[in-house]
C-alpha cells in the first residue's frame, strides 16, 4: 500500500511531467524521463498511469518512437493496461506510412506480445506490416525483424521466401539473420518443393565464400542443415552423391581463416550423415589418395577435385591453433571412426597423438572419442600407441585420468607385453595418485576379467615374489599388492566362458582376504563386500569351480555411450533430473509388458543400462545428488522385484526347487525398500504410498511361495496394513478380498499380483539422503586396539551424519559374531552442526569382549524405522524397531593386551 | 621494395641484390617509396645495412616491432662473423640501428599519397608478417615466409579475405606435403622421455631463436603433465636473452601462449634452469639446450664431446646441417667422428633427428591461394622444379594465372581500376529498398529456385562526352534520351462455334461467364470473372469481338459458321504461355471447333506510352 508521502511524490512527478511536456514546443527528453520513472515504479497507481497514457496520446508533437517506447514499457510493467495499449497501437499502425519504421517495429513487436484484441484483428495484420517494414529502407529495422521473425505470425511459406531473398542483402548482418532464419525454418516446417530446397542450399553454398566471417559461420550451419534436407528429399540414386557433395562443401571450410567458421565446420562434419569411405579416408590424409584404391567410386577429374577439397580436413583440425577447433575436430572424428576398421585404425593413430595436446579439453575429448570407438568395438591399440595412451593414466588432470581408465576398461590387448605394460602403468599411476585407488582397482579387475590368461600369467610371476617364505621385502600393504591381488582374483571371473579353475593358486585368495576392505571398495559396482568375502574364502579353501555369481555383469553389449558430464556444463542438475524423470517413466512403461511377455532378461538388461547411464551422472561418488541416489536404489528394487516376480509367476514346477534363492531375493528387497522409505527425507505422500504398495507386493510374493517359514511375518505385515491411500489400486482391493477369504491355496495370491501395475513414480526434487560416515583412527589389522578379556573396551569414533533430523533415533551396532551384538544409542543432541551435517567424536564402549587372543568387530550405524511394528523386546539397550543402516560396515581390530605386548 | 635479403651461399658481391636494377643513377630515394621487411632472417634483411649505408638509401623502412627488436641482434651477430673471417667491415652497428619504422599487425599505414600497407600475422618466426600493399585500386599481398600450421609458440598465418590483383608467395616446400606435426612431437617426446627415464642425458643443440623456444615449450608442458622432475638446462646467455624478448612480445605468439599469459607466461619455463659448466659431469639425467644448432663449434660441441661416448645419452639433430659441421657428419650414422684434428670421438649415444620446419608446405600454399583467390600469383623463394610443379597445380586446380619469374625477369599484370560515377537520386533511392526476384529455370521441373537482386540490374551506366560517368535508374533513361517506350503486344481474334451453349446464352456477359468458368477449370491462374464482359489475367485480356473488320481476325471464311462468335484477345510477351494455354482450352470447349484449322496470326500493335 503506498503511503501518503509516496503518493504526493507521485502527484508531483505527474504534474511536472504534464507541465514540461506542454511547455516544451520542441521535443525534449526530460518529461519522458519522468514518465519512465513513474512507469517503472511498480507502486505507481493505476490512476497515474492512465493519466500518463492520456497525456501522451493527446500530445501531437511527441515523436512516435518515444511514444511507442513508453507504451510498450507500460504494457510490461502494468499488464492490466494491455487492452488500452493494444487499441492505441492498433490505431497507430492503421496509418503505417506516417509512422517512422523504428517506431512501427517497436509497436508491432509490442502488439504481438500482448493478448490479441478480437475486434481489431482485421485492421492490422502483423504479417503485412512485417513485410512492408522488412522491405523498407531502414537496415536496423530489417535486421531486427528478421532476427525474431518467428514472433510475427508470418506464414512459413512467405517467411521462407523472405529469408531466401534477404540472403542477397548487401548488409552482412542482414544476410546472417536471414541464414539463421532459414536454419530455424528448416527444422520447423516441412518443405516439399525440391526446387526450393535446392535453391536454398545452393544459396548457402554461395555464401560460404562470403567476405564476412559471421555470414560464413551461419552459412556453414545452414548448408549443413539444408544439405541434409536435400539429401533426404532426393531419390536413392543421387542420395550418395549429394551427401558426398555436401561433405566436401563442409570440408572446404575447415581451412577458413576465422576460428568460429572452423569450429562450425567441424561441428557440421560431426553431424554429417552417410559419406563415402574414400572421402572419409581422404579427410585423414593430406596427400591425395590413390584413385585405384577405391574402384567404382568416381573417376578422373571429379574424383580428384573432391579428394582435393577433403584432403586432410581432420588433420588440419587436430593441429589447429585454437583448442576449440581441435576439440570440435576430435568430437567429429567419432563419425568417421566407426565406419570401418581401416578408418578406425587411422583415427586411433591420430587420436593417440592428440593425447599429447597441451589443452586438457582437447585431451579429454580425444579420450571420449576413443571411448566411443571402444564401445563400438573399433578401438585397436597398437604397440606404438602404448607410450602415449598409458601416459594419460598419470596425467595431472583427474578427469583425464578417469576418462583414460574408462577407455582402458574396455580395451582389448592382443599380446602379453602390452597387457603387462597397461597393468604396470595402472600400478604406477596408483603410486602417484593414491586417492584414485577404488577406480583403478575396478579397472584392474575389469581388464583382468577381459584377459584371463594374461592376468593369470602375470599373477604367476608376481606370486613368486610375494611368497613370504622367501626373504623378499614385498610390501604387503602397498597399492601395488592391492592391484596385483585384484588382478589375480579377477581371472577366475572371466568373461570368457570356459573356466580354468586352477589358474590362480588358492593362497592368493587368502592374501586377498587381508585386503578385503580396499579391494571391495574398488569393486562396489560389481559386488558387495559380503559377496566378495564369500567368494574369496571359497576360493582359498577349494580348488573347484567358483559358483559365485557376479551381480552386475558388465559386458560390452550393455555399455551405452555415456553422456559426458563435461560436455554440458550448463545446469548439470537439470540434466540429471531430466534423465531421472525419463528413466522413471520408462520403467513404468516397459515393466508390465516385458514381464507379461516373459522377457525378464531383456528387462534386466534395460535396467542395467539405465543404471549405467545414471551412474555417469555421478560426478563425485560421495556427494551425488539424493535424487540420483534414490533413483539408483529404486532401479535396484525394480530389478530385484522383477527377478522375484519371475520366480513366483513362472510355470509352477520349478518353484519348489529354488525357494531358497527367492527367499534371499525377497529379503534383500525388503531391506532395500526400507532403505528407500526411511533413508530419504522429503518424500511426498504419493512417493510413500508407492513404496508402501511395493512392500505389500513383496509380502504377497512371499505368501505365494512354498516355504511356510516366511509366511507368518508377511501375513502379519499384510494384516497390519492400515489403509492410507484414498483410492486403493486394483491390486490392493483384490488383496483385501483375498485375505478375507480364508483359504490355504498359495495360488490365491496370484490374482491380486496379476492386477498389480507398476505406476510411474514422480520424484520431487528436494529429496535428502540420510547417510553416515564412521571413522576409526589408527586402526587396521596391523595396528589393533588392545583389550582385556571380559572387560569393556572403548573405541574412539569420529561420526559424521548427513541429513538427520533431531528426532531420528540412531544406534551404533557392534557385532562380533552372530549372537554377540551390542547396541549403543547415539544422542543427536551431543552432535555439533545442523540437520544437514553433524559431526561428533566419542568413545563407544563394547562390553562383550570374547575370550580370544584377537577379534574383529563390525561397526555400523542404523536408524530406527518408526512405523514398523516392534519386533524385538523393549528396553533401553537395544532399538525398539527395525533398523535401516546408514553406512557400510566398518571393521575394527582388537588384540589382547598380552599378545599385543609380545 | 619487399625485403632486402642476402644470398648465404656467396661471400663476394653476389651475395647482395643487384640494386642497380632499381635505379641506374643510384637515386634510390626517388625510385622507391619505402622498403618493407617481413622478418629478421638474413635472407630477408641481410642486405639492408648495405643498401642504406653503402648505397645510400635514406627513405623509410617498415618492419614489425619484434623484427625491429631482433633484427639488430641478428645483423650484429652476422657482422661479427664477417669481421671474424677477416673480411672488410661494410657497415657498423650504428648503421644498423638507423632508419627503421615499425608497424603493428593489421595496422594500416599510408606511406604516401597512393601507397597503403598493412601487415598480417605470418607465423614462421617471431614478428614475421605478410604485407598487403595497395596503390590506388590495385592491391597485392607479399607473404614473405609463412606457416599455415601453428607451432607450440607461434600461431598460424592469418589474413582477411581480400580482393587482390596479385599474390606473391614463398614456395620453399612447393612439392612436399607434411603429415601431422603430432607424429613428430610424439617421436621427439618419446625419445627424450625414454632417455631420461633410463638415466641418460639429452643434448639438444639449437639456434637461440625459434626452435629452442618451441622445443622447450613442448618439453616443459610434457614435464608438467607427466610430473617429471628431471632438470632442463639452457646453456648460453643468448637463449636466455631471446627468451626475454619472447616474454615481452607475447602478443605475437600463439593463441595458447596468449590465453595462459594472464596466469603464467609460457616462456617462464617451470623446469628450466641455467647451466653451469660443472654440471657436465654431474650424475643423473638431465636435458640441455645448447647453441649452436649444427654442432659447428662452441658450447654444444664441447658438451657433445663429453656426452657422446655414453650409450644412455641422446643427441637430437636439426633437420638440416651444413656440410662440414659435426652435425652433418653424424647424419651419416658414423660411429667415429673427428671433432678436430687431434680428437676423435667414439659416438655411442642415441641420435634423434628433428624435422620441425617453420615453413608452410604445398597444401598450405594451395590453401592460402584458394582462400585469397587473387587474379595472379607469383611464386618465389623456392627451387625451380618445385615452383613449376606448384604452378601447374594452381593453374589447373584453381584456374589462377601463375608465374615464377627468374632473377632479373620482368613480369607485368593488368590491375583493377575503379571508375567513379555519379548516381541519380532515383537510383540511390531504389537501391536503398530491397528488391529481389526469384527465378526458375523452366526447362526442367526440378530446377532449383534462384534468387537475384534486381537493384543492380535497374541501373544503367551512361557516359556523355566530356562529362562524368553517371548511373541512372532504368525509368529515367527514356526522359534523358528523349525517346519513347515501345511495347510489343500480341493479339488474336478467333471464332468459336457455341451450338452447344445455345439457349443458355442471353448476352455477352453471361457468355463470358460461362467461358470463364470453363477456363478456370483448366487453367489455375483464372479466378472469378468480373462483369464487364472481359476476362483479364495479368496482361491477358479476352472479350467478345463485335467488329467484323477486326484486324486480328483470321479470315479463311469457309469453315466459319454463321452463328460462331468471335473472341478477341491480346497479351504482352510475358504472358505468352498463359495465353496459348487459354486459347487451346477455349478451342476445346466445343468439339465442333476442332475442325477450325488453327492459323494464328500474330499482330504487332504499337502502343505509345506517355
Amino acid at each position: 500500500m503506498p503511503c501518503s508521502s509516496s503518493t504526493s511524490m507521485e502527484q508531483n512527478l505527474l504534474s511536472s511531467f504534464t507541465q514540461t511536456l506542454e511547455n516544451h514546443s520542441k521535443p525534449s527528453l526530460k518529461p519522458l524521463c519522468i514518465a519512465r520513472s513513474l512507469i517503472t515504479n511498480p507502486s505507481t497507481t493505476n490512476q497515474t498511469i492512465s493519466s500518463i497514457i492520456q497525456t501522451l496520446t493527446s500530445n501531437p508533437h511527441l515523436p512516435l518512437h518515444h511514444l511507442t517506447t513508453l507504451l510498450s514499457q507500460i504494457s510490461l510493467t502494468h499488464p492490466h493496461f494491455s487492452p488500452t495499449i493494444t487499441t492505441l497501437l492498433h490505431s497507430l499502425l492503421t496509418r503505417p506510412a506516417a509512422v517512422p519504421p523504428r517506431a512501427a517495429t517497436l509497436a508491432l513487436s509490442t502488439l504481438v506480445s500482448l493478448p490479441p484484441a478480437s475486434d481489431y484483428s482485421d485492421v492490422v495484420t502483423a504479417e503485412g506490416l512485417f513485410l512492408s517494414l522488412c522491405f523498407g529502407s531502414s537496415v536496423p529495422v530489417r535486421h531486427r525483424l528478421l532476427l525474431d521473425a518467428e514472433r510475427y505470425d508470418v506464414r512459413p511459406s512467405i517467411l521462407l521466401t523472405v529469408f531466401l531473398g534477404f540472403t542477397q542483402d548487401p548488409y552482412p548482418y542482414v544476410r546472417r539473420a536471414a541464414l539463421d532464419g532459414l536454419i530455424g525454418l528448416c527444422n520447423r516446417i516441412v518443405v516439399e518443393d525440391r526446387g526450393m530446397i535446392e535453391g536454398c542450399y545452393l544459396r548457402g553454398v554461395e555464401l560460404l565464400a562470403d567476405t564476412d566471417d559471421c555470414v560464413r559461420c551461419s552459412s556453414v550451419r545452414m548448408v549443413s542443415e539444408w544439405g541434409k534436407l536435400l539429401v533426404a528429399n532426393s531419390d536413392d540414386k543421387s542420395k550418395n552423391d549429394l551427401s558426398d557433395a555436401l561433405y566436401v562443401q563442409l570440408c572446404s571450410m575447415v581451412r577458413d581463416m576465422s576460428m568460429n567458421v572452423r569450429v562450425e565446420a567441424f561441428n557440421a562434419l560431426g553431424k554429417a550423415g552417410m559419406v563415402s569411405q574414400y572421402l572419409l579416408m581422404q579427410t585423414l590424409s593430406k596427400k591425395v589418395l590413390d584413385e585405384v584404391k577405391f574402384p567404382g567410386q568416381l573417376s578422373g577429374k571429379h574424383f580428384r577435385s573432391r579428394a582435393l577439397s577433403a584432403a586432410g580436413a581432420f588433420l588440419h583440425g587436430l593441429e589447429d591453433e585454437f583448442y576449440q577447433v581441435r576439440s570440435s575436430a576430435c568430437y567429429s572424428l567419432r563419425m568417421a571412426a566407426i565406419v570401418s576398421a581401416d578408418l578406425a585404425e587411422k583415427v586411433v593413430g591420430l587420436l593417440m597423438d592428440v593425447l599429447n595436446d597441451d589443452s586438457t579439453v582437447v585431451r579429454l575429448q580425444a579420450l571420449e572419442t576413443m571411448h566411443h570407438m571402444v564401445v563400438f568395438g573399433n578401438l585397436k591399440v597398437q604397440e606404438m600407441h602404448m607410450h602415449m595412451f598409458l601416459g594419460t593414466l598419470v596425467d595431472m588432470n583427474s578427469l583425464v585420468r578417469f576418462t583414460s581408465r574408462k577407455v582402458l576398461r574396455l580395451t582389448k590387448f592382443d599380446n602379453m607385453p602390452m597387457f603387462k605394460l597397461a597393468v604396470d602403468s595402472l600400478i604406477h599411476s596408483l603410486e602417484i595418485y593414491p586417492h584414485d585407488e577404488p577406480d583403478v582397482l575396478s579397472v584392474v579387475f575389469e581388464i583382468g576379467r577381459n584377459h584371463r590368461s594374461f592376468a593369470a600369467s602375470i599373477t604367476e610371476e608376481t606370486f613368486l615374489e610375494m611368497e613370504p617364505s622367501t626373504a623378499s621385502n614385498w610390501d604387503f600393504n602397498s597399492s601395488k599388492t592391492a592391484a596385483m591381488l585384484t588382478l589375480a582374483i579377477s581371472a577366475p571371473l572371466s568373461h570368457e566362458k570356459q573356466q580354468h579353475s586352477n589358474l590362480i593358486p588358492s593362497t592368493i585368495f587368502s592374501y586377498a582376504v587381508t585386503m578385503l576392505g580396499r579391494i571391495s571398495n574398488g569393486l562396489t559396482e560389481v559386488m558387495d563386500q559380503a559377496t566378495l568375502l564369500s567368494y574369496l574364502s571359497h576360493c582359498s579353501t577349494s580348488t573347484g569351480p567358483h559358483p559365485v555369481e557376479v551381480e552386475d555383469d558388465l559386458t560390452m553389449e550393455n555399455c551405452r555411450i555415456s553422456v559426458s558430464p563435461a560436455a554440458d556444463p550448463l545446469q548439470p542438475d537439470d540434466e540429471e533430473y531430466k534423465v531421472v524423470k525419463l528413466v522413471l517413466s520408462n520403467i513404468a512403461e516397459i515393466w508390465q509388458p516385458m514381464l507379461k511377455l516373459g522377457c525378464t532378461s531383456e528387462l534386466l538388461a534395460a535396467l542395467r543400462c539405465w543404471k549405467e547411464e545414471l551412474t555417469t551422472h555421478i560426478t563425485d561418488s560421495r556427494q551425488s545428488s539424493s535424487v540420483l541416489t534414490f533413483t539408483l536404489q529404486y532401479l535396484h528394487v525394480v530389478k530385484l522385484l522383477s527377478k522375484a516376480w519371475w520366480h513366483v509367476m513362472r510355470p509352477s514346477d520349478f518353484i519348489y526347487n529354488e525357494a531358497g534363492e527367492l527367499g534371499y531375493i525377497l529379503q534383500k528387497l525388503e531391506t532395500k525398500l526400507r532403505g528407500l522409505r526411511y533413508r530419504f527425507i522429503g518424500l511426498s505422500k504419493e512417493e510413500e504410498l508407492h513404496i508402501e504398495e511395493l512392500t505389500l507386493v513383496v509380502s504377497t510374493l512371499r505368501l505365494s511361495t512354498y516355504d511356510p517359514r516366511i509366511h507368518e511375518p508377511a501375513l502379519k505385515k499384510l494384516l497390519n496394513y492400515k489403509e492410507a491411500s484414498t483410492e486403493p489400486s486394483r491390486f490392493l482391493t483384490e488383496l483385501k478380498n483375498t485375505l478375507q477369504k480364508d483359504e490355504s491355496d498359495i495360488y490365491r495370491f496370484h490374482k491380486p499380483l496379476e492386477l498389480f501395475t507398476l505406476k510411474q513414480l514422480v520424484l520431487s526434487r528436494d529429496l535428502r539422503h540420510t547417510g553416515a560416515e564412521v571413522e576409526i583412527q589408527d586402526n587396521d589389522w596391523l595396528k589393533p586396539f588392545p583389550f582385556v578379556v571380559g572387560l569393556p573396551v572403548g573405541i574412539p569414533l569420529n561420526i559424521k551424519l548427513h541429513n538427520t533430523p533431531l528426532e531420528s533415533k540412531l544406534w551404533l551396532k557392534m557385532s562380533c559374531s552372530k549372537d554377540a551384538v551390542d547396541y549403543v544409542f547415539i544422542d543427536l543432541k551431543q552432535f555439533e552442526g545442523s540437520d544437514e551435517i553433524r559431526e561428533y567424536r566419542f568413545i563407544a564402549p563394547f562390553y562383550k569382549t570374547p575370550k580370544v587372543n584377537s577379534f574383529m568387530l563390525l561397526l555400523c550405524i542404523g536408524m530406527e524405522c518408526e512405523d514398523v511394528t516392534c519386533c524385538r523386546g523393549h528396553g533401553y539397550s537395544r532399538p525398539n524397531h527395525e533398523l535401516v543402516y546408514l553406512c557400510k560396515e566398518k571393521q575394527v581390530f582388537f588384540s589382547m593386551v598380552d599378545s599385543f605386548k609380545l | 621494395m619487399f625485403d632486402c635479403g642476402m644470398h648465404m651461399g656467396y661471400v663476394d658481391h653476389r651475395r647482395y641484390p643487384d640494386f642497380s636494377r632499381i635505379s641506374k643513377s643510384g637515386d634510390f630515394d626517388n625510385a622507391i617509396s619505402c622498403v618493407i621487411i617481413t622478418h629478421f632472417h638474413l635472407d630477408h634483411i641481410g642486405a639492408l645495412p648495405y643498401f642504406t649505408e653503402v648505397c645510400g638509401y635514406t627513405g623509410p623502412i617498415y618492419m614489425t616491432y619484434p623484427t625491429k627488436a631482433l633484427a639488430p641482434l641478428m645483423l650484429d651477430d652476422y657482422r661479427k662473423v664477417m669481421v671474424g673471417r677477416g673480411e672488410e667491415q661494410q657497415f657498423t652497428n650504428d648503421n644498423i640501428l638507423n632508419c627503421m619504422k615499425k608497424v603493428d599487425i593489421k595496422q594500416t599505414v599510408q606511406v604516401d599519397k597512393d601507397l597503403q600497407i598493412r601487415a598480417y600475422y605470418a607465423g614462421h618466426v617471431l614478428g614475421a608478417a605478410m604485407f598487403y600493399a595497395s596503390v590506388g585500386d590495385a592491391a597485392m599481398v607479399y607473404t614473405g615466409d609463412y606457416n599455415m600450421t601453428p607451432d607450440r609458440h607461434l600461431g598460424a598465418a592469418q589474413i582477411d579475405r581480400l580482393h587482390l590483383d596479385l599474390l606473391i608467395t614463398e614456395s620453399t616446400y612447393g612439392k612436399t606435403i607434411r603429415d601431422s606435426k603430432y607424429a613428430r612431437e610424439r617421436e621427439f617426446l618419446k625419445a627424450v622421455h625414454n632417455c631420461v627415464a633410463s638415466g641418460g642425458k639429452v643434448l639438444i643443440p639449437t639456434f637461440a631463436l625459434g626452435r629452442a623456444q618451441e622445443l622447450c615449450i613442448l618439453l616443459d608442458d610434457y614435464w608438467e603433465r607427466m610430473n617429471l622432475k628431471v632438470p632442463i638446462y639452457f646453456s648460453s646467455g643468448l637463449t636466455i636473452q631471446a627468451n626475454l624478448y619472447y616474454k615481452v612480445l607475447i602478443s605475437w605468439t600463439s593463441q595458447k601462449v596468449k590465453d595462459t599469459y594472464a596466469t603464467r607466461n609460457a616462456f617462464n619455463f617451470k623446469s628450466v634452469q641455467s647451466f653451469e659448466r660443472s654440471l657436465i659431469h654431474a650424475p643423473g639425467p638431465c636435458v640441455l639446450f645448447a647453441t649452436p644448432g649444427m654442432l659447428s663449434g662452441g658450447f654444444s660441441l664441447e658438451v657433445f664431446k663429453h656426452w657422446a661416448p655414453c650409450e644412455y645419452n641422446l643427441i637430437t639433430l636439426p633437420g638440416y646441417c651444413v656440410a662440414g659441421t659435426v652435425g652433418h657428419k653424424l647424419s651419416d650414422k658414423t660411429t667415429k667422428v673427428d671433432v678436430d684434428k687431434d680428437t676423435q670421438i667414439d659416438v655411442r649415444c642415441k641420435i634423434h633427428r628433428l624435422s620441425f620446419s617453420p615453413h608452410t608446405d604445398e597444401k598450405g600454399i594451395m590453401d592460402l591461394v584458394n582462400f585469397l583467390s587473387p587474379k595472379n600469383v607469383i611464386l618465389v623463394h623456392g627451387d625451380i622444379i618445385n615452383m613449376d610443379h606448384l604452378k601447374g597445380r594452381i593453374r589447373s586446380e584453381l584456374g589462377i594465372h601463375t608465374c615464377c619469374p627468374l632473377n632479373n625477369e620482368t613480369v607485368s599484370f593488368p590491375t583493377t581500376h575503379f571508375v567513379k560515377a555519379d548516381a541519380s537520386v532515383k537510383f540511390i533511392r531504389s537501391s536503398l529498398t530491397p528488391n529481389f526476384k526469384f527465378g526458375k529455370d523452366e526447362a526442367t521441373e526440378m530446377a532449383p529456385v534462384q534468387v537475384c537482386d534486381e537493384r543492380v540490374t535497374q541501373g544503367i551506366l551512361t557516359t556523355e562526352k566530356g562529362q562524368k560517368v553517371k548511373i541512372l535508374h532504368q525509368d529515367e533513361v527514356l526522359t534523358m534520351v528523349g525517346a519513347e517506350q515501345t511495347e510489343v503486344e500480341f493479339a488474336y481474334c478467333f471464332p468459336l462455334s457455341l451450338c452447344s451453349l445455345k439457349g443458355h446464352v442471353t448476352d455477352d456477359n453471361s457468355l463470358i461467364r460461362i467461358v470463364s468458368g470453363k477456363i478456370s477449370n483448366e487453367v489455375a491462374e483464372f479466378g472469378v470473372p468480373d462483369d464487364m464482359g472481359v476476362i483479364q489475367v495479368n496482361s491477358f485480356r479476352l472479350a467478345v469481338c463485335k467488329n467484323d473488320d477486326c484486324p486480328f481476325r483470321i479470315s479463311d471464311g469457309s469453315t466459319v459458321s454463321s452463328d460462331g462468335t468471335f473472341f478477341c484477345c491480346n497479351w504482352s510477351i510475358v504472358d505468352k504461355d498463359l495465353a496459348w494455354r487459354v486459347i487451346s482450352v477455349m478451342k476445346n470447349i466445343d468439339l465442333s471447333a476442332d475442325s477450325v484449322s488453327v492459323a494464328f496470326i500474330l499482330m504487332l500493335k504499337y502502343s505509345i506510352s506517355g
